[in-house]
């Protein structure tokens, strides 16, 4: 498929996914005003099922427009609903536990980003960026499964993912094509080499002059696309120093790195064990901060004085 | 081994079957049928004469599962692959859904950009 078609194929569903962005809202007021309507008792099987199925519908509709939040939060709360189905309806007798499936179905709209509500896309300056201005992912990952996961992700953010599970496809695309981030696995292994020594051999993707990430702690990584998928929250943070080409252009560039260690300790001191830092490009480090959704996070751990600004992405 | 053309694709949901067909015929160049049920699937399926089937497991009335029960027991869909299409992929789950029959599963939510390579890789597998 050349670039044009595949333009074409991105427009085809960023109009789906518009439409479906559009029907939402009354698909999550049918979800509640049928939860209004239980009762208690027997009477309640068939809305509920007519719940658990709309549910499961949306979580699987959510998930394929990249709505990861609200497919997690749909999932759960179908999972909640089959249970009372399997098990039996007096637990719905209580007041409370239809309160609270009805607030849980209410937060389903909360779960979307406020770049996927409907009145968003229509605000024009704040909808995603189109297929063309979007920033282009290659992503390395012999995973089919868990690079198709990553891709979907990463797709969710409005990044572009081109999907290589060979270096050699990846070496081939890079003589015509850049990307504006390259995402490799270091943990995959090619006629018995490891990634890192066979990328070293591969000139067109070394000659690539766009950052390099390695997804290293395999086991780890897994474990944050599972918490992902269960809607426990992960940020990424994006880290910018500020002045610091007037600290360059003062005191020379000698400094300037000084700077830069001295920012990369402060992070290593003030972020969690379990949080991964690395420098993104002269300025800027990224931070992977699992379990985590506050996005000011990083600014109130770090002090205001020393780092000045966390984005999320 | 014949190229892969023709596939009937069965899930219920609306949504998700306009971007699988968008991504099965735009990307990868499919005839692609949609059913919304394993009941239609059964009704159209010899008609169409799929290279291929891919299969919803979570659909009500009939489930993927029995779906593809009911396929294999039509003499001219015996032997068509069929592939399952499911949010569950845990290894264990994964595996039965092969003893069932299914030649492999591909995991929901999809890459729309990617599935029809995936359908590709699993045909020539």
């Amino acid at each position: 498929m050349d670039e044009r078609q595949q333009a074409a194929v991105a427009a085809q569903l960023a109009e789906l996914r518009q439409a479906y962005l559009a029907r939402l809202p009354a698909e999550l007021a049918a979800l509640q005003s049928l939860a209004a309507d239980l009762g208690g008792g027997e009477a309640d099987r068939a809305r509920l099922d007519e719940l658990r199925h709309r549910l499961h519908k949306l979580a699987g509709s959510g998930g394929t427009f990249g709505l990861a939040a609200l497919s997690a939060a749909a999932r759960t709360l179908e999972q909640r609903v089959k249970g009372w189905l399997a098990g039996g309806l007096a637990e719905l007798d209580d007041g409370q536990v239809r309160q609270a499936l009805a607030a849980g179905l209410a937060a389903l709209g909360a779960s979307l980003s406020e770049n996927d509500h409907p009145a968003s896309l229509a605000r024009g300056h704040a909808s995603p960026p189109s297929a063309d201005e979007a920033n282009e992912v290659w992503l390395i990952e012999d995973d089919a499964l868990l690079g198709e996961e990553l891709a979907r992700q990463l797709g969710a953010f409005s990044y572009r993912v081109r999907l290589f599970t060979r270096l050699d496809d990846a070496e081939r695309a890079a003589q015509t094509g850049r990307p504006d981030l390259l995402l490799m696995d270091v943990m995959f292994d090619e006629e018995g080499k490891n990634a890192t020594e066979s990328f070293a051999r591969h000139l067109g993707l070394r000659a690539l002059a766009c950052p390099l990430f390695f997804i290293s702690a395999h086991d780890d990584f897994l474990s944050r696309v599972r918490a992902a998928r269960l809607g426990a929250p992960v940020t990424l943070a994006m880290i910018d120093i500020d002045h610091l080409k007037s600290v360059n252009d003062t005191y020379g560039h000698a400094a300037g790195d000084v700077v830069i260690s001295a920012v990369a300790m402060l992070l290593h001191q003030r972020l969690r064990r379990s949080d991964i830092i690395g420098r993104y490009g002269g300025e800027e480090f990224a931070a992977v901060l699992p379990e985590c959704d506050a996005a000011l996070y990083v600014a109130k751990r770090s002090g205001r004085n020393q780092v000045q600004e966390a984005r999320p992405v | 081994m014949t190229t892969l053309q023709r596939i009937l694709y069965v899930e219920d949901e609306p949504d998700i079957q306009a971007v699988a067909k968008l991504a099965l015929e735009m990307v990868g160049g499919f005839t692609v049928k949609v059913c919304s049920s394993g009941e239609e699937a059964l009704r159209e399926a010899v008609a169409f004469a799929p290279d291929l089937i891919l299969l919803d497991v979570m659909m009500p009335g009939m489930d993927g599962p029995s779906t593809l029960k009911a396929l294999r027991a039509l003499p001219e869909l015996a032997q068509v692959p069929v592939v399952f299409m499911t949010a569950k992929v845990q290894p264990a789950e994964v595996a039965h859904y092969k003893t069932l029959g299914a030649r492999d599963v591909i995991a929901k939510p999809f890459d729309p950009m990617t599935l029809a390579s995936r359908v590709r890789a699993i045909w020539e597998a």
